[in-house]
């Protein structure tokens, strides 16, 4: 049986592949009829642009009767493709000479690229957050793991207040503490995943054959801390992604509209054709 | 063992084997809260001199239940103002009223939404969609108090659960509107209260007088221990509703008169549950499956012979089957639907009983009609053909598991029919979800944490959002805290104005802020935590105070369902990735469809 998604797919695939097909017949016929088939193209891929930055403009008018958002980011997804498509046509798969075009094409391209990449991570990543037994609230993240942190150094606290415990102390001193305090980097941010919350938890197995038993205790409570930590950083480092990859792709439309903006006026004030 | 027995005594900690001697607390006993404290044993003497309680036989009752504690306890005297609204028609009530004195009208016709307080819903327009762009509040709940007053025909008098909205025209509106008049000893609302369903009119002090308010609770055991109660109520429901009820019942459409007469006087009322489980809700939920399950009367055992057709009028049942040790749930059933059509066919065409197959358990509280197995074969069967009977059982063909993890909805039972999860299905009813017309689902493994269906939340709602994206998850989907719309409204129970209420037209649980006064009864009513209490501010972010008292002015805040905006719900319309869903949870076959898409 068909599920919707596959339906939707099967019915905009084709569609976007036929007007593609009919915009290049229609744009090769105007080149052979000797007429500035660039132009077209050019109007037709602004006109693209445009119709893809209105897609902002429809998420700020929410009480508006414009259709879902869910329409619109197919029809984003799809007019997107075409307007790749388009474009290639409208630089005649070459790599442009001037500066400015350069920079244009350069836009155009870092639009694209962040919107295909942006597609793959919105489809991605919320399957990896899924995978995490709590969900949390982006804004939420620092606080949470403030809490952690003090939990766990309460925790270990405790224990050395009440009785030596020597190798949970030794452990939290020398590997915890700095897991619980610090941010995980550069790196986790841009990769996140759960190897060093494995080799902390492998750690503690390790360490396991020399607790006394309220050692145990709070060594099993440590691991659920360092669980929690790790879901709160992978849980930021996703969600962060995903919100600057947003951030990204808006700006760079925003440019690539000024730019394609200045472009056409130049076209038009240096265009040498008949008067 | 009662579920109020179950969790009574408090112990120090779940590890304790003993609970100490300071964590010992007295076992909690029905009327520790009586209904009201002004009620005085004098009162209940001078109740017990007038009907229809004169006439009740006091030994009926058992010493533990008395009928002379029943109107200590779950009774309380009311006094209204000629003028005041005691009941409106569309609201859920948990009590019954008895005129002691002074007459009361109750409006046959309905009244305007206006003249009961009732929020009106204006459609969005251009201009003010669009300039809620820049004209959101700079400050959180600011209500700029023009817009308050909305043009209804209503007043406000007394504080706190003591107010009443008042009819400020009544001399106009008792000319305008028919009506008839309840003197002294007439009693009205006892089937709205017993049925669970909306008001069926409004009712509005004619003059000056008292009435006896009965909660639910006295009037269930009235109308176990006195037969000539039970009878009064019935009567009233066979002569209001019955035959309607029957009459939309798709198996008893082609009776006629004479044969939907024998149904009628066969039909058996019954109630299971606890009127107010939302009350015990939270404390249930700490209890095991198995737990849960115990507490659940069962309305239709699996196995055994069926005693009749069971039609449910309101609430829900969990449909379950033996697995193992323990029942799988493999439906919910809510009002309109059948249980043990299949069994009474099967047995009367084999002309042998067949055993139920699956159990029906009342989850929260139930109210069924049930007719009689033998009323079924000699007056409703003989008159379907074998189509129709096809017909019929496909219609209302119960769920069937499928390898046990997944339970088939539809009547096919075939490869294309949709399937549920049953770990689903068990979360959707151990939750009670499946009491949500509007529950919000948000599918986790689509949604990418843009908060777009916040902010458009906030943006349609002067930067308030009214929901919070979290909430109880299972698997993939998460069900987020934002009113359901429930189909069983329990926040309504209780609003001593009438302030929350079903939208006529939408059938939306909405609040109209203007009659809302704060006193959070729908707050601590909804188990689902969907409902704010928030204090409000003016246009400069100071916030409102009484000007008596000096406190501050708080008002309950919820979803709305973006009832006066455009093409429904924001926050749907607002889900760039399929993610978010407002689903009618009692439409099985259209829930599975969105799991499956």
């Amino acid at each position: 049986m068909l599920t919707r998604f596959v339906k939707r797919r099967l019915l905009l695939v084709p569609l976007t592949v036929a007007l593609w097909a009919a915009a290049t017949i229609w744009l090769g016929a105007q080149d052979q009829q000797l007429q500035r088939a660039s132009f077209t193209s050019g109007y037709l891929l602004l006109g693209l642009v445009i119709f893809l930055a209105l897609f902002q403009f429809r998420k700020q008018l929410v009480a508006l009767p414009l259709g879902s958002a869910s329409t619109w980011m197919q029809l984003h997804i799809y007019a997107g493709l075409g307007a790749c498509w388009i474009f290639a046509l409208h630089v005649d798969w070459r790599w442009p000479s001037g500066t400015f075009e350069t920079a244009l094409f350069t836009l155009f391209v870092l639009t694209a690229c962040s919107g295909i990449g942006g597609l793959w991570i919105t489809r991605a990543y919320p399957k990896r957050l899924a995978k995490v037994r709590e969900e949390f609230i982006y804004e939420r993240i620092g606080g949470l793991r403030d809490q952690v942190r003090q939990q766990a150094h309460k925790l270990v606290m405790r224990l050395l207040e009440q009785q030596p415990a020597p190798i949970v102390g030794d452990f939290y001193a020398q590997r915890l503490a700095a897991f619980f305090d610090k941010s995980r980097g550069m790196w986790y941010a841009v990769r996140p995943t759960s190897r060093f919350r494995n080799r902390l938890r492998a750690e503690l197995d390790d360490l396991d054959r020399y607790f006394s038993v309220e050692e145990r205790a709070a060594s099993e409570q440590l691991r659920r801390l360092i669980d929690r930590r790790d879901d709160l950083d992978y849980h930021e480092a996703l969600q962060r992604q995903l919100k600057s990859w947003m951030f990204a792709h808006i700006s760079l439309t925003y440019a690539l509209l000024l730019f394609a903006a200045i472009h056409t006026v130049m076209v038009h004030a240096f265009w040498g054709g008949a008067r | 063992m009662s579920s109020t027995e179950a969790h009574g005594t408090v112990t120090a900690s779940p590890q304790s084997d003993s609970p100490s001697a300071d964590a010992r607390i007295q076992r909690p006993t029905r009327w520790d809260v009586p209904f009201s404290s002004e009620m005085t044993s004098q009162e209940v003497e001078r109740l017990l001199r007038i009907l229809p309680f004169a006439d009740m036989d006091p030994s009926r009752f058992p010493a533990t239940c008395s009928l002379r504690d029943i109107l200590l306890n779950d009774t309380r005297v009311q006094r209204y103002q000629q003028g005041d609204i005691i009941v409106r028609e569309g609201d859920y009530g948990a009590s019954a009223f008895l005129v002691l004195r002074g007459s009361v009208q109750v409006f046959i016709d309905s009244l305007p939404r206006a003249a009961l307080g009732r929020r009106e819903t204006p459609r969005g327009r251009w201009w003010k969609a669009i300039s809620q762009l820049w004209s959101g509040s700079a400050f959180p709940e600011v209500r700029r108090f023009g817009e308050l007053h909305d043009g209804s025909q209503v007043g406000l008098r007394g504080a706190s659960e003591e107010t009443r909205i008042f009819l400020q025209d009544l001399p106009h509106i008792l000319n305008e509107y028919q009506g008839a008049t309840l003197q002294a000893g007439e009693i009205f609302g006892e089937v709205a209260a017993m049925a669970r369903s909306p008001r069926g009119a409004t009712v509005a002090a004619k003059e000056d007088c008292a009435l006896l308010e009965i909660r639910w609770q006295g009037l269930r055991d009235l109308m176990r221990r006195a037969p000539e109660w039970k009878a009064h109520v019935e009567q009233l429901y066979r002569r209001n509703s019955l035959e309607a009820h029957l009459r939309e019942t798709p198996l008893l459409r082609q009776l006629s008169v004479d044969q939907l007469n024998e149904v009628m006087s066969a039909t058996e009322f019954e109630s299971y549950g606890e009127f107010e489980w939302h009350s015990k809700f939270q404390a249930v939920q700490q209890s095991s499956p198995s737990e849960r399950l115990e507490i659940e009367p069962v309305i239709g055992r699996e196995g055994e012979v069926p005693h009749g057709l069971v039609l449910i009028r309101s609430g829900f049942a969990r449909l379950s089957q033996q697995y193992g040790d323990g029942h799988q749930t493999l439906a919910y059933h809510g009002k309109g639907r059948m249980y043990g059509l299949e069994e009474i066919v099967e047995g009367w065409q084999n002309q042998t009983p067949t055993p139920l197959r699956y159990s029906l358990r009342a989850v929260g509280y139930v109210d069924i009609l049930r007719i009689p197995t033998a009323t079924v074969q000699q007056y409703v069967l003989p008159t379907l053909s074998r189509k129709q009977i096809q017909q019929l059982r496909q219609v209302f063909a119960e769920p069937t598991p499928t390898q046990g993890r997944f339970t088939r909805i539809g009547a096919n039972h075939g490869k294309n029919d949709a399937k549920i999860e049953t770990g689903l299905l068990e979360f959707i009813v151990e939750n009670r979800f499946m009491n949500g017309a509007q529950a919000m689902m948000i599918d986790l493994e689509r949604c990418t944490r843009c908060d777009d269906c916040v902010r458009a939340c906030a943006a349609t709602h002067d930067n308030n959002p009214r929901f919070i994206r979290e909430g109880m998850r299972y698997d993939r989907y998460m069900f987020a805290h934002a009113c359901m719309h429930c189909v069983d409204p329990v926040c309504m129970i209780g609003c001593p104005t009438g302030a929350i209420a079903r939208d006529e037209v939408t059938g939306n649980v909405v609040i109209n802020d203007r009659t809302c006064i704060g006193c959070a009864t729908c707050a601590n009513s909804c188990p689902y935590e969907n409902i704010r209490m928030v204090e409000i501010r003016d246009d400069q972010g100071v916030f409102v105070a009484d000007s008596e008292t000096g406190q501050a002015i708080i008002k309950a805040t919820k979803c709305d369902l973006c009832s006066d905006q455009w093409g429904g719900p924001a926050c749907q319309r607002a889900c760039p990735h399929d993610a978010l869903i407002r689903m009618d949870m009692t439409n099985l076959p259209a829930l599975a469809k969105w799991l499956q898409r």
